[in-house]
Order: C-alpha cells, then structure tokens, then sequence
C-alpha cells in the first residue's frame, strides 16, 4: 500500500495542527527556563489546568471557549503563575546557584503531582469535553478541521505577540537581557526578581493556552498534561534551550515528525522519532537548531 | 499474719476470676467480632483512577450487603484498599504488604491487566488465591500461575458476537488498530486471531502509542486499506478523538468497534450524535436479566450516586464468586478456597456462568456486543439479552442528519 500525495498532504497538515500547540506550550516553558533557569517539571499540570478553565467557564458559565482561552484561562493561570512564583519559587533563590536547576526540577516535579492530585481530588477522573465546532472543509480532497485550523490560528497568534513583545517592548527586552546574562542586567539596573514574577506567570499562562486549545480538540483529564511536560523538554532542547525561535520551530517540526513517521514507518514509532530527534541533535548540534553558544 | 494469707488467697482467686472472665466473656466478643480482612489495592488516583474507583465501589457494595446478611462463615467482612496510583510496581509492593504485615484473609484483584500482571507476581509467591475483578488479558493466564482466578471473559472472547455480526453482514476485510499498552495490545491479537478463523482479511495492523494526539495521519493510512471493519483496541480519549477526526476525513467504514471508550456515558457525552453505530464489547448492562441484577443496580445507585458501569458489576460479581468458593470451602485457608475455586460455577450478575479452564482463566463468562443507537447503549448481541436489533453497515457521515 503505497502513499499517495493526498495522504502525505493530509498528514503535514495534522502534524502542524498538532505541533502548533506544542509549540506554544514550548515557548513557555523555554522563556522560564532562559530567564529563570527553572526546570518547569510541572508544565503539562499548567497545560491541564488551563484545559479545565476552559471546560468550566464553558459548562457553568456557558462562555465561549474560544473567549474563555483569552478572558479566563490565560489570566487565571498568570495570576496562580506570579503567586507560585512570588511564594514558592522565590524561596528556592537562597539555595547556591550551582544546585538551582536541581532544585527546581525537584520543587516543580511535588508542585506538579499536589496539583494533579487535588484536580483529581476536586474535579475527579472523569473524562470531560468540550463539544464545539465539529465539522471540517475539504479542499481538494484534503480535509481541514474547521475547530483545528482555529486553534493554529490561535496558537500562530499567541505566538507571534509573545515574539513581537519580547522584541520590541520595554519589558520584552529586558527578559531578554535577562536571559542572555543575569548579573550584567542587574547591573544594569533591571530589577530582575519582579521580572521573575512576569516571566513566570508569562509561562504558565502559555502553557494554559496551549491546555485551552487541547480542552477544545480533545479530551480533559487531570493526567492530560503529563506527555506535554516531556515533549517541550524535547521541543526545547531541539530548538536550542531558551531560545523562542527555537520553541516554535521545535514544536512544528515535532508535530511533523510525529506525523510522517506515523504515515510512513508505523505510528507505534512516532512517540520513539521525538527522542531519536533529541538524541540526534544533541550529538550533532548540543545548543539546538536555534540555540546559541552559552558564554 | 492470717489477715495476709487470707488477702494473698484473695489476690489469686481474684487473679483466677479475672483470667477466667477475660477467656469466658471479653475474648468471644473480641475474636468472634474479628472481621475477614480483604485486601486488594486498586487504582484510586493515577490513569486508571476512575474506572478503579467504580471497582472499589463494587468491593464495597458486596462486603455491606453480606455484613448485613450475617456476614462470611459467621464473621463480617472488611476491605483493607490501597491506592496503587494505577501503577504495577506499587500494586506489587502493596500485595507483598497486605499479606506480610497486614495478613490478610482473602485477596481481590487491582483494577487493569498490567496492574494484575504485576500484582498476581507477589501473590503467587506467597500461594494465596485472588480473584481478579478487572483483568481480562490472557497473557496473565500462560505462565502457568496456580492462584490467579478471572472473573470476566478474557480478551478472545471479547469479539465472538462482532465476527458472528460480521458474518452475517458478509464483510470481507478488516483494519485493526491498538494501543501500545498491554491490554489493547492483547485486544488486538486476540481480533486479529477470530479474523482469521472467520476467513475476514486484516488489510492494515498498527499499534499507536498511548496517550496519542493525532490520528490524522493514521486514518489516511486506514482509509487507504479500505476495510469493511475498523477495529480500534482504544481507551476513552483515544476513542472520541478517532471517531472525531474520522468525521473530519469524511471517513466511515461498513462497522465500527471500539474497545473500552464507548462502554462509557462520556463518549456520547463528547461525540453527541457522532458517537452513533459504534460497537463495543459489553460485559454486562443494568437492563440484562441475570439473577440480582435489578436489586444490584438499584441498591449501587442508593449507596454511591450514580449509574454503576460494568466495572461496578464485574468487581461485584468477583466477589459473589469469593464467596461462593469461601463457603465450598468452609474455611479460610488458601490451599482449600483456591480448590474451591476450581470447582464451582456460581451464577452472578454477569451472563453466563463463572467457570475457568486449568489455568485459572474464565471461559464460563459470555461478552456481549453493544452499539450506540439514538444516544444509548444497546445489547445487539446474543439475541437473548438482546435489547435493541443491531444497525449495519454504518450509514456514512453525509446520510447522517
């Protein structure tokens, strides 16, 4: 059974849908560990709560879930992002800087299963959905998903102000300064434990956008989030740790690999094609795709 | 001098007196009240947290409703439940503690094949029987183990009635596909196996990983096969996203079945009309006329709020068929339950009769075939418990209003 260019044609195309949410979920959790050096274990929980806004802002308050993305999600989890920063996260500043990362991984490894537990706790195992939208256009024999091609739509767009902010704006630029060399930015006078508290709940709002639009394709769970946390690991590394550039390609290409492999060795190997990637560039290239020498 | 002697005399009558009300009255009340502990650990929170949840229930319900009749060998029973997070090592680890330092009477299964897998390793160590309440994969039963019961029909019996549907369509090819997780894993082959046997052509075999997001590029693969038959080994959210992304494709194959996923209410609570035609294996509905099973029903709804699933029966039913062997065997010891365990045929709330082959595997359980129809869960298949006539071939999406 050969395959035909209608079928790698269909498949490129749910592979980017698919990689356009990893990418933004990536880009989260690659601009706290750049500026912040934090290891976000508990990045897919962001992912599962932004998931749960959505559904119910949806069923109790009958918001629209692609509003609720915008007006609910995103600012509730900036807001529990700046909290767990400004309470939990800060507390780890006074352990040697040589031992953060290792601390952090460990502090957001507890952080993720509380938070999954009490979702569990509060919200039960149940399996929930958001049923809008489920009709697709074809064109030329290639099927788009009307709710996926709004959900890349989003995710581009989130994505591209998240770029042009850090690009162009005030703040934007001093998280990238920050990012690049924190003593010197300190010393250039930008204060950078208020900037912690942006940067983290910047991330975890990400990560609930990318849970917002997972809430609307697929199926809501507390453990939804888990595969998300080690994909944008893998994304990160791919594109180059802290690089934005980098998380956004790294998730296309992801998406992309996972589909193409699915379509043409078998899709038991697409889970394995994301670690050989991983495995690859580490060899070839150790920064990433995008990733620039460290000083 | 007297006056001492008397009052030493004194201390050993009343020491005497108090040793013989201590055996005579306090001991009676405080080992005959002794309760039977069962133990079992069960998925309460982790992956399998829901449908672990509704198989606790079920344990539950059982050991209230027998307490109430007077308990097990004139004793009451008691469930010591641990949470294995849906995880085989931990389920390990808990076994080895309920029977090392809880010791435990009797066991129940954990929810899940590869938590039993795990699990039945350690009891089987320590030769102690248990009945496993929801665990069908047959690779459990070819190890030669002695003390590992089954409850439900195991995996090749699961399709019996969608190939003898099948047949009676006269379709010709099917396209299977699993996830990459022991039990969907042991659907497959067991599909792939009755595929053979009915002459029906696997077009297409793949396995998909678990926790997959994206089927677009698979259904591609599917829709070029061209099968008359899709069979999918899925869990719930693999099986809504299928069957949405299926729409999207525009893609509907002559018969659909599903494992697991639309066995539950969510899957029409996610898929509202889309989730029509769908079969899937079922191992006992609420409407079935099998002994108890109306009181069972209405008794599980009382007690924890809500509709129990099959889960709920299955567990329950494990546990009718203890008590069976418990009291054929009128005792407690390991050695004579699991003999017992091989001897009786207790009818419960499942359809057919519990019986297993020599090792220990159940082949007395019939799994019936349910399709949604109209945005419920009808029995198609035996006709004798049959609720609604099966609709095939599947109408494609565009005669669909």
């Amino acid at each position: 059974m050969g395959v035909t260019p209608s079928m790698f044609i269909q498949s490129v195309v749910g592979g980017v849908f698919t990689g356009s949410v990893y990418a933004l979920v990536a880009l989260g959790l690659t601009i706290m560990f750049g500026v912040m050096r934090v290891l976000n274990l508990a990045h897919g929980a962001f992912v599962m709560l932004g998931a749960y806004l959505v559904f119910w802002a949806y069923t109790l308050f009958h918001i629209n879930p692609l509003l609720a993305i915008v007006l609910v999600s995103m600012p509730v989890l900036f807001l529990l992002g700046m909290i767990i920063q400004r309470y939990l996260i800060s507390r780890l500043f006074n352990i040697p800087p040589e031992d953060f990362e290792l601390m952090s991984a460990i502090f957001c490894f507890g952080l993720s299963s509380l938070i999954i537990n009490l979702a569990i706790y509060f919200w039960t195992a149940d399996f929930r959905s958001v049923r809008y939208i489920t009709d697709a256009l074809t064109i030329g024999g290639i099927s788009f998903s009307k709710i996926r091609i709004v959900c890349f739509l989003i995710a581009i767009l989130i994505t591209g102000l998240v770029a042009f902010f850090l690009k162009k704006a005030n703040l934007g630029m001093a998280i990238r300064a920050t990012s690049q060399n924190r003593d010197s930015a300190e010393i250039c006078g930008i204060p950078t434990r208020k900037l912690f508290l942006f940067v983290f709940g910047l991330g975890c709002a990400l990560a609930a956008a990318g849970g917002s639009l997972l809430a609307i394709q697929y199926t809501i769970y507390p453990q939804m989030g888990d595969d998300y946390t080690t994909k944008s690991f893998c994304i990160i590394i791919l594109g180059g740790m802290g690089s934005y550039l980098g998380a956004f390609a790294g998730g296309i290409i992801l998406g992309l690999a996972e589909a193409l492999s699915t379509l043409f060795i078998g899709a038991k190997f697409s889970e394995a094609v994301a670690f050989l990637a991983l495995i690859l560039i580490l060899l070839i290239k150790p920064t990433g795709l995008f990733g620039e020498k460290s000083q | 001098m007297t006056g001492k002697r008397f009052s030493f005399k004194h201390t050993i009558l009343i020491a005497f007196l108090s040793v013989v009300f201590l055996i005579g009255v306090i001991a009676p009340i405080t080992f005959a009240a002794e309760p039977i502990k069962i133990g079992a650990s069960m998925s309460l929170t982790g992956k399998y947290a829901r449908t672990g949840v509704y198989t606790k229930d079920g344990y539950e319900l059982w050991a209230e409703q027998i307490n109430n009749q007077g308990g097990l060998l004139g004793r009451n029973v008691e469930f010591v439940i641990y949470d294995d997070q849906s995880d085989p090592k931990t389920a390990a680890k808990l076994y080895e503690k309920l029977i090392t330092s809880d010791k435990v009477d009797l066991l129940m299964g954990p929810y899940s094949s590869g938590v039993t897998f795990a699990a039945s390793t350690i009891t089987e160590k320590y030769k102690i029987p248990m009945i496993t309440a929801g665990a069908t994969s047959e690779e459990i039963w070819q190890r030669g183990y002695k003390y590992v019961f089954g409850t439900g029909p195991h995996n090749e019996l699961y399709y019996i009635g969608a190939f003898d549907l099948a047949k009676q369509m006269d379709f010709k090819t099917i396209a299977i596909i699993n996830a990459d997780d022991l039990f969907p894993l042991s659907l497959a082959k067991a599909v792939e196996k009755l595929s053979k046997e009915n002459g029906i052509e696997v077009v297409m075999q793949e396995d998909f990983p678990k926790g997959n997001q994206d089927f677009t590029a698979l259904i591609t693969k599917i829709k070029a096969s061209n099968p008359d038959i899709l069979f999918g080994g899925t869990y719930l959210p693999d099986s809504v996203l299928l069957m949405r992304q299926m729409k999207e494709q525009d893609f509907c194959p002559k018969m659909i079945v599903l494992s697991v996923g639309p066995s539950l209410p969510d899957f029409q609570e996610a898929l509202g009309a889309d989730a029509s035609y769908v079969m899937v294996e079922s191992f006992w509905e609420p409407a079935i006329d099998t002994p108890g099973n109306k009181e069972f029903t209405e008794a599980y709804k009382k007690k924890f709020g809500y509709e129990p699933e099959y889960h709920g029966a299955w567990a329950y039913s494990g546990c009718q068929v203890l008590e069976a062997a418990v009291k054929e065997a009128g005792s407690l010891e390991p050695e004579k339950v699991r003999e017992a365990l091989t001897k009786v045929h207790p009818t419960t709330l499942l359809p057919g009769e519990f019986k297993v082959d020599d090792t220990g595997m159940q082949v007395g359980q019939i799994s019936m075939i349910a399709q949604w129809l109209d945005g419920k869960r009808e029995v198609v298949w035996p006709e004798k418990y049959a609720t609604k006539k099966f609709v095939l071939p599947v109408p494609p999406w565009s005669d669909r209003k």
